[in-house]
């Protein structure tokens, strides 16, 4: 298990992240979501242990990723990872191979063929997607018991995408590997993941799970025969709203029968409850500032 | 096997063909440059000379650019990423480095030697070569002084470039600091002999120039102050090699790449040099504008800006101060 403990970190002044607590559950898949310039990159290198943290600790099971034994149990994939001009996927996997004993090479092979990857040719001559999935394929096959993921589907084609899920709920279920992935993409991330962390306002302000936390939203949306009555919302939960001259679609952070039953006190012309998707639920979190 | 053996096993392999290419250009450069002459008299062998200066060249050379070549990669923000995620504490990470770049030193400059001592073979009659042995291993740890220092200096750096420049100042500073301390207190002649020698690249530059002359059996003599500087200089080492683990495991990571802030760096250099120049009073006013201007150059290196801090302008302020107050004492 991780647990995240009142960890502050600033950056030439000015604050970065303040005060984040989170527990990650062992063997879980967590995503990491924030608008850009949150600190999520932050968090995962202070996770990593590359940056050493001003205030509070990460505990991997009692122990600091400033701790060699703990950082043999964790990988830490960065958004931009860095080659050197010559390096090829053989010569990173002699790398990791020396220092992960646990690196699998089968599971390397598979990927790699699978990705249709040379492993022989410079990485510098790959594409970004390729070099991407190079990477993505060394990290699997070292099966940490933590892997850090940074944007990891950044560059990706779907097809990609599908295999690297594919991939990570293997891995879980194999080795009850836990990862934390951070990106934008959250309709990718409601695909896979189980848990969530929103960073909003330099701390966690939010984290659960996914399912739990979308199932308490409601969306609805309404259209009226003449204008939108005046007072609609009001003493509703209202979270966000987009409105036109009869059309109005509405998020509620509230029970939903009863939203519904209060609305349709207004009588409008359609009523119809949608459901509400992880990235909506983050948008609404967002803009209207209110706790998921 | 450790995650130090691992990782430094790794390094060295990865580095081995790097190191090769500089043996190769280091033994070039001593092939060429190495003269070894037996002098005919009559047309008898009659005596031989000399000129190994290549030699500490070179291991002042490697002493520089070994450091440089071993930690730029930590430079880098996007490969600390990488490293410092790595199953290796941060301490092993720069021991291995450090290692790494002296195991290289020494073996390159001790093929260096090698070469020197097959080219005295032939006037070993005129020489006396046993010496060798002395001006290798006094030599070797005058470069090893040097090496630890830059290795010492570069931590202390964001960038390799600025790296580059503290340790132009870094060579500097102990010179200038002790010589005007001098001339503005103590006022003792002899002990200029001795400030003389108050350069990382001293200790090399001495052994290499008195054990040059044993080997051409002459008499040689090492003065005191050759000596007590030798030993200040080795604490000095020791003491770089301490700064150096010491800020690499507590360095942080997310400065790389920016200015760089370190106490031991820029912030307290400029004002040191400068105030230590304008110490002892009367320098000419020309001389102290150029002071003054190196300062303002070295100030916005610094901050790559020329828009300078308010700390910096006190700086420049108190150096024009000293200036004016030395100048005024001494008239």
């Amino acid at each position: 298990m991780i647990n995240i403990l009142s960890l502050t970190h600033h950056l030439g002044g000015a604050v970065i992240l303040q005060d984040v607590n989170l527990t990650i559950q062992e063997g879980s898949i967590l995503g990491l979501v924030g608008v850009n310039g949150a600190g999520k990159s932050t968090l995962l290198r202070l996770m990593a242990g590359v940056y050493l943290p001003d205030e509070g600790r990460v505990d991997y099971d009692g122990h600091t990723p400033a701790e060699e034994k703990t950082r043999e149990g964790i990988f830490f994939l960065p958004d931009d990872p860095y080659f050197t001009h010559n390096a090829t996927m053989c010569s990173m996997l002699q790398m990791y191979l020396s220092l992960y004993p646990s690196t699998d090479k089968a599971v390397y092979r598979r990927l790699t063929d699978g990705f249709g990857l040379d492993e022989k040719k410079p990485l510098r001559t790959f594409s970004k997607g390729m070099r991407r999935q190079a990477y993505i394929a060394l990290a699997l096959a070292i099966r940490p018991r933590y892997l850090l993921l940074d944007e990891a589907f950044d560059g990706l084609d779907p097809l990609s995408r599908k295999t690297v899920k594919g991939e990570l709920i293997r891995l879980v279920e194999e080795t009850g590997t836990t990862v934390i992935i951070s990106s934008h993409s959250l309709r990718e991330l409601e695909d896979f993941c189980d848990s969530y962390a929103i960073i909003n306002g330099k701390t966690v302000s939010s984290s659960g799970d996914i399912s739990e936390k979308t199932a308490r939203y409601c969306r609805f949306m309404l259209a009226f025969a003449e204008a939108v009555p005046a007072g609609l919302f009001d003493g509703l939960p209202l979270v966000s709203v987009e409105r036109s001259d009869r059309f109005v679609r509405a998020v509620f952070d509230g029970e939903a029968e009863e939203i519904e039953r209060q609305l349709s006190a207004f009588s409008p012309a359609v009523l119809e409850r949608l459901p509400v998707d992880f990235e909506e639920a983050f948008i609404s979190e967002i803009e209207g500032g209110k706790k998921l | 096997m450790t995650s130090f053996k691992r990782y430094a096993l790794y390094h060295a392999k990865s580095t081995l063909l790097r190191g090769a290419v500089m043996a190769a250009i280091c033994l070039l450069l001593c092939f060429a440059f190495l003269d070894v002459t037996v002098i005919q008299e009559n047309g008898v062998d009659s005596w031989a000379y000399i000129s190994l200066s290549i030699l500490p060249l070179i291991l002042a050379f490697l002493a520089i650019v070994m450091p440089i070549l071993e930690l730029d990669g930590f430079k880098n923000r996007r490969n600390l990423d990488t490293l410092l995620s790595l199953p290796v504490s941060r301490t092993k990470m720069a021991a291995a480095h450090f290692l790494n770049g002296l195991v290289q030193l020494v073996v390159i400059y001790s093929l260096c030697v090698l070469l020197g001592l097959m080219r005295m073979l032939p006037a070993a009659a005129f020489l006396r070569e046993q010496h060798l042995l002395s001006y290798y291993l006094l030599t070797l740890f005058g470069g090893l002084i040097v090496y630890a220092i830059s290795c010492f200096v570069l931590v202390q750096a964001e960038t390799t470039s600025d790296g580059i420049v503290l340790m132009l100042l870094y060579a500097l500073t102990p010179y200038v600091l002790l010589i005007s301390f001098n001339a503005a207190w103590l006022h003792i002649r002899e002990l200029e002999n001795v400030f003389g020698h108050a350069f990382p690249f001293s200790p090399l530059a001495d052994m290499a120039s008195l054990y040059e002359k044993a080997i051409e059996a002459k008499d040689i003599f090492i003065p005191n102050e050759t000596l007590a500087m030798y030993i200040f200089w080795c604490v000095v080492a020791l003491l770089a090699v301490v700064g150096y683990f010491l800020t690499f495991a507590r360095h942080r990571t997310e400065r790389v790449g920016g200015i760089s802030e370190t106490f031991w760096g820029y912030r307290v250099l400029i004002p040191l040099l400068g105030i230590s120049l304008m110490l002892p009073g009367g320098i000419d006013t020309a001389l102290a504008v150029m002071i003054l201007i190196a300062m303002t150059v070295l100030y916005i290196i610094y901050r790559r800006s020329v828009r300078l801090r308010r700390s910096d302008l006190i700086m420049l302020a108190v150096t024009t101060g000293v200036f004016l107050i030395s100048s005024m004492m001494q008239s």
